[in-house]
């Protein structure tokens, strides 16, 4: 599970990227409502996108974990 | 390792060492030790002599001469940072404790609500957080006839208050379930009622084991406090580029400049981090 957790905190620590300039998805919302000033639907659009993103990475872990667990093994 | 398990199996594969110990799931990956500090001091040192013994004809200020000057405007940057840290983990304790015990809470609909709220907060960017904060939030709020201006730190605050409540939930729920049943079943058996069996005996017994995760994310959060100059609140990191563009933008500056923050940084949580593994120590869980 621990190893899940560090994965949820380096999708989440991409957004870091920002501050360089990458244009990652943070960057471009941030063009996208400076242009077209709808700077709530951008930040509901970005919550979505990474809930989304997070839920998908611990859906896919706790699946892997679940077909890796060897019965016995740990708790 | 020969001998058979519990309930007569074979062993089949050896674990490694470091997974057969009780403790192996608690063990802490990767601890600050003194070490990160010296080795943080040499790196600015280093590159302090490099830049100044790098220079042209007509030598600029020396590196440590630099670095002497801008340190009472960077450590009243890095001060701002720590008030943002106190008030932000203050408000973040308060709400959390509310929203953990709600995590706990015998009725499903509290209980499935807290949990939404705490996954939602836990698993948004902190930095996204930050900026719906500074976006969203009005500019100012009206009182009848008087007019309140919210800075931008204070919507910094409650931008990093936010995932700290959801953490600090999570971390009363765990202390809470690391209380074992047998204590909850005592206290039922001897006539306690419900709010009673929390607040009298699993509360101040699980209130020790909250405190060194409480404090592993101050930590975290005083690291994040930096993330506030993204969103233009004038902290260290915002007064080290400013010290950065007045010394003339003196690429060799760059390496020793931004090192001496971090040395800021390590000096601060380093002490922290080092109470937090002898807590950590103390308060084992011993079954």
């Amino acid at each position: 599970m621990s190893g899940g957790l560090n994965l949820v905190n380096l999708v989440k620590t991409t957004t870091l990227a920002y501050a360089i300039a990458v244009p990652e998805l943070l960057y471009v919302s941030n063009q996208i409502w400076s242009d077209s000033i709808n700077v709530p639907v951008m930040m509901v659009v970005l919550f979505i996108i990474y809930i989304a993103l997070v839920g998908l990475l611990v859906f896919a872990m706790t699946s892997w974990e679940r077909a890796l667990r060897c019965p016995g093994l740990g708790t | 390792m020969t001998q058979p398990v519990r309930g007569g199996m074979p062993v089949i594969f050896r674990l490694p060492d470091v997974l057969r110990t009780d403790n192996a799931r608690t063990l802490p990956p990767l601890r600050l030790s003194l070490w990160h500090g010296i080795a943080l001091g040499g790196f600015v040192l280093m590159t302090s002599i490099a830049a100044g013994g790098a220079t042209g004809a007509a030598p600029p200020a020396r590196v440590f001469v630099v670095l002497a000057r801008w340190t009472p405007l960077l450590l009243r940057g890095f001060g701002f940072n720590i008030l943002i840290s106190f008030m932000a983990m203050g408000i973040g304790t308060v709400l959390g404790a509310f929203l953990g015990l709600g995590l706990i809470s015998v009725s499903r609909a509290i209980r499935e609500g807290a949990w939404a709220l705490t996954q939602f907060f836990r698993n948004a960017p902190w930095l996204v957080l930050l900026f719906f904060m500074i976006y969203m939030l009005p500019f100012h709020v009206q009182f009848g006839g008087l007019r309140i201006i919210i800075p931008d730190w204070l919507k910094a605050v409650i931008g990093l208050a936010l995932p700290v409540m959801a953490n600090v939930a999570e971390v009363v729920r765990g202390g809470v379930q690391s209380i074992p049943p047998g204590q909850w079943e005592a206290a039922e058996s001897l006539g306690f009622t419900r709010a009673q069996q929390l607040w009298e005996i699993i509360l101040p017994q699980s209130i020790k084991r909250m405190i060194p995760p409480w404090m592993n994310l101050y930590a975290i959060l005083t690291m994040a406090t930096t993330l506030t100059a993204i969103v233009g609140v004038s902290e260290v990191v915002t007064l080290a580029g400013q010290v950065q563009a007045a010394e003339g933008n003196r690429t060799d500056l760059l390496a020793p400049l931004y090192g001496y923050v971090l040395l800021f940084f390590f000096f601060y949580s380093y002490p922290i981090a080092s109470m937090t593994s002898r807590l950590e120590r103390r308060y084992a869980v011993r079954i």
